[in-house]
């Protein structure tokens, strides 16, 4: 019984280490090829969730609701995003990996850590996040624009405010072992070369897209 | 060096080939690798694993075997 039990519990672990694999870790399975075309169709979903409900990834990083705008150019925000980070993240490797990587991995995987950004666009067509956001941006307004905003949209509009912030949390997270898994870096020399390229490729997305967008 | 089944013990100054000194998994490895023709993408196929995730595990085990080198030359740190 007792080693029913030992089975029981070792399978289980494994299962829930295979899940956290899949979650946080999918690049151990998936790369390449297969990769870029999961990302790029995920990049693709979030361009149009986000022009529904008028979200915009204006930055590897940001993310925000306002501004209407045509189609291509949701669909051009997520694509300078990724190629910022790939780009930046491609140097970065060559000058601290001590092994030689295919850049198509890097590139790959970087498109498909941006899954989670479909999921952050969709949050926001929720119709009281977009209540919440209308009646914060009224009262910035002055009291002449005071709404009064429902409970239920602080509610509801709060919790998908947090859903999206855990998204980005989870995009960073894949974002980085994308690039230590490619480039085979770990540690402190891994988590400092991706930090400044984040940093970096952030400060090139908002110059990118800002010049883009206001041609 | 004993055998736990039949309790042969052999004892002695020899030194241990290279490839003795890895465990089982990396032995294991080493072999799929010969047979895969060296194959990373084979590797990856064979493994259910992805290509970078192959030449990580090859990376491990090529430094498992310099610093066995090392040690048996007596150049290791």
């Amino acid at each position: 019984m007792a080693q029913v039990d030992n089975g029981l519990t070792q399978g289980a672990n494994r299962h829930r280490a295979r899940l956290a694999d899949l979650l946080f870790r999918p690049f151990v399975y998936i790369a390449g090829l297969q990769s870029l075309l999961i990302g790029l169709a995920a990049i693709a979903l979030a361009g149009l969730l986000g022009y529904l409900s008028n979200s915009h990834f204006d930055g590897v990083l940001d993310f925000h609701t306002g501004r209407p705008a045509a189609l291509h150019l949701f669909l051009l925000e997520g694509l300078v995003d990724w190629l910022a980070l790939s780009v930046v993240l491609l140097v970065a490797g060559k000058l601290v990996s001590k092994t030689a990587f295919r850049p198509l991995d890097l590139l790959g995987t970087q498109a498909m850590a941006r899954w989670p950004t479909w999921l952050v666009a969709a949050t926001s067509l929720a119709p009281q996040y977009q209540r919440l956001l209308a009646g914060l941006v009224a009262q910035l307004g002055g009291p002449a624009g005071q709404v009064a905003i429902r409970p239920v949209d602080i509610a509801v509009g709060g919790l998908a405010l947090l859903l999206m912030l855990l998204c980005i949390v989870w995009m960073v997270a894949l974002m980085y072992q994308a690039y230590s898994l490619c480039c085979n870096v770990r540690g402190a020399k891994g988590a400092g070369s991706f930090v400044l390229a984040l940093l970096a490729a952030e400060a090139i997305s908002k110059v990118a897209l800002i010049r883009l967008l206001t041609r | 060096m004993a055998c736990p089944d039949c309790h042969t013990e052999v004892e002695g100054g020899f030194a241990l080939p290279i490839l003795a000194g890895l465990d089982s998994d990396e032995q294991d490895f080493i072999l799929k690798f010969v047979g895969a023709s060296g194959s990373l993408k084979e590797m990856a196929r064979l493994l259910g694993v992805s290509y970078p995730t192959v030449r990580n595990r090859l990376d491990e085990v090529i430094a498992r075997l310099k610093r066995a080198e090392e040690k048996r030359d007596g150049t290791g740190g």
